[in-house]
């Protein structure tokens, strides 16, 4: 199996453990990501409010560079996955505008035909490679370690592409099979405002109150995400939560490709663990310690 | 048959269940002159969202109720559904229900008629932008332009343009996070560019010239 990896802006940033984890995670399980040459920003929820058609032409991009190698793209940031997503859904549905995207993608001289399929990391690592395989080779059980899954937002919807729109059960059944006890979290899917973070401060940190204090009303060490905005909001604002909100939360939030990385026998510094804002590495190695 | 308790008449308790429940609930849609309507505006929505169906919502409220933020909204997303049906291009454009959009699809996922009300709210953002100052419309202005000039997004770079156009000050309050982000390799001081940044410029150009006169 081989994927063209789509890590998007925020990956080669604030997020680099989730590059870091999501590259020795494949690699642990001999599955192939190679990035995608020279591939560009996917316009997030940003492009859309300003332009239509350029917001479609800008992931389109992307997925005619992946084309050309004829693969399966890999994404790991839920609003990368929804942008990519959306510019295929209406290339493929709305004749009106997939005539003008062909237009202007043949005036740029790349050739695109909207074939190259897209998929979440989680969705590939749950669905392709499968729970059975995955199973096999974990080395090191996070035997014990509570964790509540949280979604976010834009793996699951609009669409249910694989994940189920309100409850998805992806990260829940991989997180088990890595041997970490999967807390009940209502807000599995609940919005953590995305980039509102930047614009409207004060709203925001309320909706990433109500996920903290589910998470700590369940008693969760950890909460576990699939996207680099939820993660940011969580875990570098959890500070100003607290001062906000009079709250205490001190809980970790990591990548599933962290504890997934961690339990395949990848060693902790090639899962960027030293780099989440609420220290989470301690946990890790806690958990990883008691199973020795 | 209604009982009447003693202190309070039956004639009283019929008054009462005349008025509204909520006092403010059926008058603040303004009343405006049909010839302050624009019939071309719902088109220009449909068109700008990707062709959806304004037409076919039933004002069930699904929207409203699955909002996180339907409660700091100057008009329900419902409502501004209802707005946009009856032309009311200037009463809708200056709302600030679409800027609260957080694009995460609880809307669009649970829409009985099937319509993606989060393309409408874009719609509304793309159509208002060049009249709207709100800090939203300057941040993805921020965002738009930092992609064309660099082909990706640049994180330190938007925020500082975006303190820069809006409130210079904020970037001292962002300070602290910024230098911890900064120890744990989280914050880029220089931008990755694509190297074939032409190509993003030209489709910019490009989809302009096509969007112009839809």
């Amino acid at each position: 199996m081989n994927f063209a990896y789509y890590p998007g802006c925020s990956l080669h940033a604030s997020a680099r453990e989730y590059d870091e984890s999501t590259l020795a995670v494949f690699q642990a399980l001999e599955v192939g990501l190679e990035e995608i040459n020279d591939w560009n920003c996917c316009g997030a929820t940003a492009l859309p409010s300003t332009n239509y058609l350029f917001s479609l032409l800008v992931p389109a991009r992307n997925l005619a560079l992946a084309e050309q190698k004829g693969q399966i793209v890999a994404v790991a940031c839920n609003s990368c996955f929804v942008s990519l997503r959306r510019a295929k859904t209406v290339y493929e549905n709305n004749p009106e505008w997939r005539s003008k995207m062909r237009e202007a993608m043949e005036r740029i001289n790349v050739s695109f035909s909207g074939k190259a399929q897209v998929r979440h990391i989680l969705d590939i690592v749950v669905n392709e490679i499968g729970l059975e395989q995955i199973a096999a080779r974990v080395k090191r059980p996070l035997q014990g370690l509570k964790a509540v899954p949280y979604y976010g937002c834009q793996i699951a919807r609009p669409l249910n592409e694989f994940a189920h729109t309100e409850l998805p059960t992806e990260m829940d059944r991989l997180l088990q099979t890595l041997g970490v006890k999967v807390l009940r979290y209502d807000h599995k899917t609940k919005c953590c405002g995305g980039s509102h973070i930047a614009t409207k401060e004060a709203d925001t940190l309320g909706l990433n109150q109500e996920l903290l204090e589910e998470a700590q009303m369940r008693g969760a060490e950890a909460i576990v995400v699939s996207c680099p905005l939820c993660q940011l909001n969580l875990d570098a604002y959890q500070e100003k939560i607290n001062q906000r909100f009079g709250t205490n939360y001190q809980i970790p939030v990591v990548y599933f490709t962290q504890l997934l990385g961690a339990a395949l026998g990848v060693p902790l510094r090639k899962l960027g663990l030293s780099r989440n804002l609420v220290p989470a590495r301690r946990l890790v190695e806690k958990h990883i310690e008691e199973v020795l | 048959m209604s009982v009447a308790r003693e202190d309070q008449p039956e004639g009283d308790l019929r008054l009462q269940a005349a008025a509204p429940a909520y006092p403010d609930a059926s008058n603040d849609i303004p009343v405006i002159d049909e010839e302050s309507l624009d019939p071309e505006f719902m088109r220009l929505v449909e068109v700008f969202s990707g062709n959806q169906y304004v037409n076919s919502c039933i004002q069930c409220g699904t929207c409203s109720g699955s909002c996180a933020f339907s409660y700091k909204m100057q008009q329900t997303p419902r409502k501004l559904m209802a707005m946009i049906r009856a032309g009311m291009r200037d009463e809708v454009l200056a709302s600030d229900t679409f800027w609260y959009c957080t694009s995460c699809y609880y809307c669009t996922a649970r829409c009985p008629r099937g319509i993606n009300l989060t393309e409408v709210m874009y719609a509304l953002r793309h159509l208002a932008g060049k009249r709207q100052h709100a800090q939203a419309a300057v941040f993805y202005d921020c965002f738009n332009s930092v992609l064309r000039s660099y082909g990706r997004l640049y994180e330190s770079g938007l925020l500082v343009r975006l303190a820069l156009k809006t409130d210079p000050m904020s970037l001292v309050a962002y300070g602290p996070l910024g230098v911890k982000m900064f120890l744990k390799g989280k914050l880029n001081l220089l931008p990755e560019r694509v190297r074939a940044l032409d190509e993003i410029r030209k489709l910019y150009d490009i989809a302009a010239e096509m969007e112009e006169g839809l």
